[in-house]
């Protein structure tokens, strides 16, 4: 019989779903949800420290804010605790202003850690200039931005990038001055 | 390749056969591959992977979204029912929907563990799916700490 098969006989439940399964359940979830399940018991606790993708969308910034609490705060223990990969990113906030810096610290960690697929929309009143790691990625393939501007450093090259998607955003050239802008 | 009309046939792990219009058949990709690499009109289609009442419960489900004149209304109650099945049920089917690539029947059966997990305290989400609390009670509370954001 299949390994497949075999799985599917002894599973009885929910904690015997493979780990890719209960990934999938919990990138479903809005983060906070997802991160209480941590506290159900060791299991879940691996599930949710490794878990590949990480969404901080409108639903986490809104919970965050309701408790008043610091979304960079958060993301940054988040990333800390996390001991996998950390194949996508995708930090879309609405409503909550990020600093630079919070932002750079966050890339700079999953450039270390996998990362693969990257989206960063950030609707800040002024735009966010992406760091220059982001550039030298070997792992990145697919980055999605809005509201962000690009400088390009010399001998710039997405090593592996199959997708690019830009909304808002704009291209500056050594100078600041604009290369290519994007307002739809 | 075959022709238009003809019944396809899967035979299941436990030797249950299910006899399948091409054209609901066809919508798997996986189907798809193997009826264009073979010819199919005399032969049946394994499917090594899953059994007999699983793939009862698959192709009842393509059966009812392949409906000629279906309503968003009248698939919504079928999917509704369709769901009414054992956690370890629900894996089964996700395991086969994965090896038969099909998406939406994957996205479906996660939606519904996930419904079933969702807004539930912790201690009920335990209960329901036989959640072993192997932490002391020490290293539970320092779990609820470290992630005490998550709990307010």
């Amino acid at each position: 019989m299949s390994e497949v098969a075999r799985n599917a006989r002894k599973s009885t439940t929910i904690g015997d779903l493979p780990n890719c399964i209960l990934h999938t359940i919990l990138e479903f979830m809005p983060i906070q949800d997802a991160g209480r399940t941590s506290v159900l018991s060791k299991k879940w606790m691996h599930i949710w420290s490794t878990l590949p993708h990480l969404v901080f969308g409108p639903l986490f910034f809104k919970y965050v804010s309701n408790i008043g609490a610091s979304a960079a705060t958060i993301i940054h223990k988040i990333l800390m605790q996390h001991t996998g990969n950390i194949m996508g990113f995708h930090l879309i906030s609405i409503t909550c202003k990020l600093a630079q810096s919070d932002v750079d610290q966050c890339i700079i960690f999953i450039s270390k850690h996998g990362i693969k697929n990257l989206t960063l929309d950030m609707a800040n009143d002024e735009n966010y200039m992406l760091p220059n790691r982001i550039f030298t990625c070997a792992t990145l393939t697919h980055l999605k931005l809005s509201r962000c501007i690009f400088k390009l450093p010399d001998g710039t090259k997405f090593p592996n990038l199959v997708s690019l998607q830009l909304e808002h955003s704009e291209i500056v050239n050594h100078q600041g001055s604009a290369l290519l802008s994007f307002k739809a | 390749m075959m022709s238009l009309g003809k019944l396809i046939t899967l035979k299941t792990n436990d030797n249950e056969e299910f006899k399948l219009d091409k054209t609901v058949a066809v919508k798997l990709e996986i189907i798809k591959n193997i009826v264009q690499d073979v010819d199919c009109t005399s032969n049946v289609i394994p499917l090594p992977n899953i059994d007999g009442k699983t793939m009862t419960k698959v192709v009842k489900y393509w059966k009812k979204h392949s409906e000629e004149g279906v309503t968003e209304v009248q698939l919504k109650n079928f999917d509704q029912d369709f769901l009414k099945m054992s956690h370890s049920e629900l894996h089964d089917v996700h395991l086969a929907a994965k090896y038969l690539d099909d998406n939406q029947l994957k996205e479906v059966i996660i939606q519904e563990f996930l419904d079933r997990i969702k807004g539930k305290p912790i201690e009920e989400i335990r209960e329901v799916f036989g959640i072993v609390n192997d932490y002391t009670p020490e290293e539970e509370e320092e779990v609820r700490r470290e992630n005490a954001w998550a709990f307010e």
